[in-house]
């Protein structure tokens, strides 16, 4: 990453950052190959293992945990040379409000939703889907370390989760609420689908008292663990993501716009600029903002 | 001179005295945390979690960084209500047919199986918690900084997370006023739903303050060199040698070690189904 000078032989003479890499082969080929274990290890998963948890627990959970932690890490260093350096001081924060969110409003009702990839879905409206894939990866690690180990092998979902609103954000989706709600709902099938092996074969349908629930209630009408487990994630996650969608649409568009200008491919959820009003600030962004 | 001289002395001798004389260097901590975590995942025998869980006890117990008082009510608060959530899931609905039933009310019937699908489950996410915790508790920004960067992560990288470590309780502590304010002004704040309504108000007040706060921090991040890659000097003295030089690379050898073993069914532990039989 660092490059030296040939004439002076005193070492380095310019540095290179995360979003400065101008190559981008190696972070794409990570990020494809992260891509495909998750993916890979989610179709596994589901040809092979039965329904139901049997008394020995097996190795469907080191299965799981493996493909889906490794995967993750390789999303994780393949997006991190995608991404803007402005944005490196603001994924901290990002972070500390997915934990703060999550535990604090999450955790601690009986509602079956989760509440902690706020930060996240911001992350990748203010810079983009690897950023926002990277601070989702992150986020987990950085709570299940401190506070709630059973978040990281949720570690893809949140990937999923933070390129989805970066994504979704390339297309405008923040710039109207209902559009923000509905792709937001369209967001949590995947990411409820990547979630349901984990809440299942690591954690035996779910930790959280509402998600638990309604584990319970779905497995007392009948359905296997895999299948309830399944149905609980779908709904959650459908209703969880519209939900933070909307709220980040209420929070970029509450921002001042001296903070939102200085992220470049914010333009892309601020309203549409008048003619009158100069140039249009969306290409301006296309223009200016690394491919990603 | 002399005078000012002893009392920089004292100081520093007090200092010393107060310095935790026998920890691990965060980097092997992080080892050693991540190659828990993967034996507690990939050895499907509840003895591995029990072990874990007693060899945190009596780190806690002697540790001079972490308070057995304070980890016992983390570890309790985050553990107990999880026992409750899986002996209802698995316990009382455990979906399986095969199984031997204690006690049935309704749809509800509590079986052998299902209570220890429960146990084991709780056992290790137990023990993952106990461990996190006297990590988390035992914790601070530079620590973290210290033990990513030993590991080779990009500064980058360890400085969003140990960023995110410092930020996390300032954040939880601003948000509990915001919340403490509305209780104030009326809002009944202990009910779901009126949390869920706030949630808006809240997150937006929070993300524009904590925005102005970090605005153009990266700019002073960037002439701090925070994007060289040059060798950095530790934030805080670690004690650290050729011992758990060895540590870090031993543990996740034998680590993986074991789980091989186990895959391949030569680690001769007990399942959950030869303990049940036994007993």
């Amino acid at each position: 990453m660092t490059a030296h000078s040939r004439q002076s032989g005193q070492g380095p003479t310019t540095t290179v950052g995360p979003g400065q890499n101008r190559n981008r082969t190696l972070p794409l080929i990570l990020t494809l190959l992260g891509t495909l274990i998750v993916i890979g290890t989610y179709v596994a998963v589901l040809l092979t293992q039965p329904a139901n948890l049997g008394v020995d627990l097996g190795y469907t959970t080191l299965w799981v945990m493996l493909g889906y932690l490794g995967g993750g890490v390789l999303l994780a260093a393949g997006t991190l040379p995608l991404i803007p350096r402005s944005v490196l001081a603001l994924i901290p924060v990002a972070i500390a409000l997915n934990v703060v969110i999550g535990q604090i409003i999450g955790n601690y009702t009986p509602v079956p939703l989760y509440l902690d990839s706020i930060g996240t879905v911001l992350i990748g409206v203010l810079a983009g889907p690897a950023a926002g894939a990277f601070t989702g990866i992150i986020s987990n690690l950085i709570w299940g370390v401190t506070l709630s180990p059973s978040v990281i092998a949720f570690s893809s979902g949140a990937a999923f989760i933070g390129a989805a609103a970066g994504w979704a954000a390339r297309l405008g989706v923040f710039r109207t609420p209902w559009t923000a709600i509905i792709v937001g709902a369209v967001a949590g099938v995947p990411a409820g689908a990547i979630g349901a092996p984990v809440a299942a074969y690591v954690f035996g349908g779910g930790l959280g008292a509402g998600t638990g629930g309604v584990v319970a209630i779905l497995q007392a009408t009948g359905l296997e663990m895999f299948n309830a487990t399944f149905a609980q994630s779908m709904v959650s996650d459908i209703v969880d993501k519209a939900l933070i969608f909307a709220l980040a649409y209420v929070v970029i568009q509450s921002l001042p716009k001296r903070i939102v200008g200085r992220y470049e491919f914010a333009a892309h959820s601020r309203p549409r600029a008048k003619k009158s009003d100069g140039p249009d600030l969306t290409k301006q962004a296309e223009s200016a903002q690394p491919a990603e | 001179m002399s005078h000012a001289s002893s009392d920089m002395h004292a100081a520093v001798d007090a200092a010393e005295a107060h310095r935790p004389k026998r920890r691990l260097h965060p980097a092997t901590e992080l080892i050693i945390l991540a190659c828990s975590l993967l034996l507690v995942f990939g050895i499907p025998s509840p003895i591995v979690p029990v072990i874990i869980l007693t060899g945190t006890v009596v780190t806690v117990t002697v540790s001079p960084a972490v308070r057995l008082r304070e980890w016992a009510m983390t570890v309790g608060l985050l553990c107990l209500p999880t026992l409750v959530v899986l002996i209802v899931v698995q316990g009382l609905f455990y979906p399986g047919t095969d199984v031997y039933v204690l006690w049935q009310v309704g749809p509800a019937r509590l079986s052998v199986e299902g209570l220890s699908i429960a146990v084991q489950i709780w056992l290790r996410v137990s023990a993952l918690i106990g461990l996190c915790a006297m990590f988390g508790l035992g914790a601070d920004s530079a620590r973290l900084f210290d033990g990513l960067r030993r590991l080779r992560l990009p500064s980058a990288v360890a400085y969003m997370c140990a960023s995110a470590i410092g930020l996390i309780p300032m954040i939880g502590a601003r948000t509990r006023h915001i919340i403490e304010a509305r209780q104030a002004r009326g809002w009944a704040t202990d009910s779901w739903r009126v949390r869920i309504r706030l949630l808006p108000g809240i997150v937006t007040g929070l993300v524009t303050a904590i925005l102005l706060t970090v605005d153009q921090r990266h700019d002073v991040l960037e002439s701090s060199g925070l994007n060289s890659n040059a060798t950095a000097t530790a934030l805080q003295d670690h004690t650290d040698g050729t011992g758990q030089s060895l540590l870090r690379i031993l543990t996740p050898l034998v680590s993986i070690g074991l789980i091989v073993a186990s895959v391949t069914g030569s680690l001769p532990l007990p399942g959950a189904a030869q303990l049940i039989g036994g007993a």
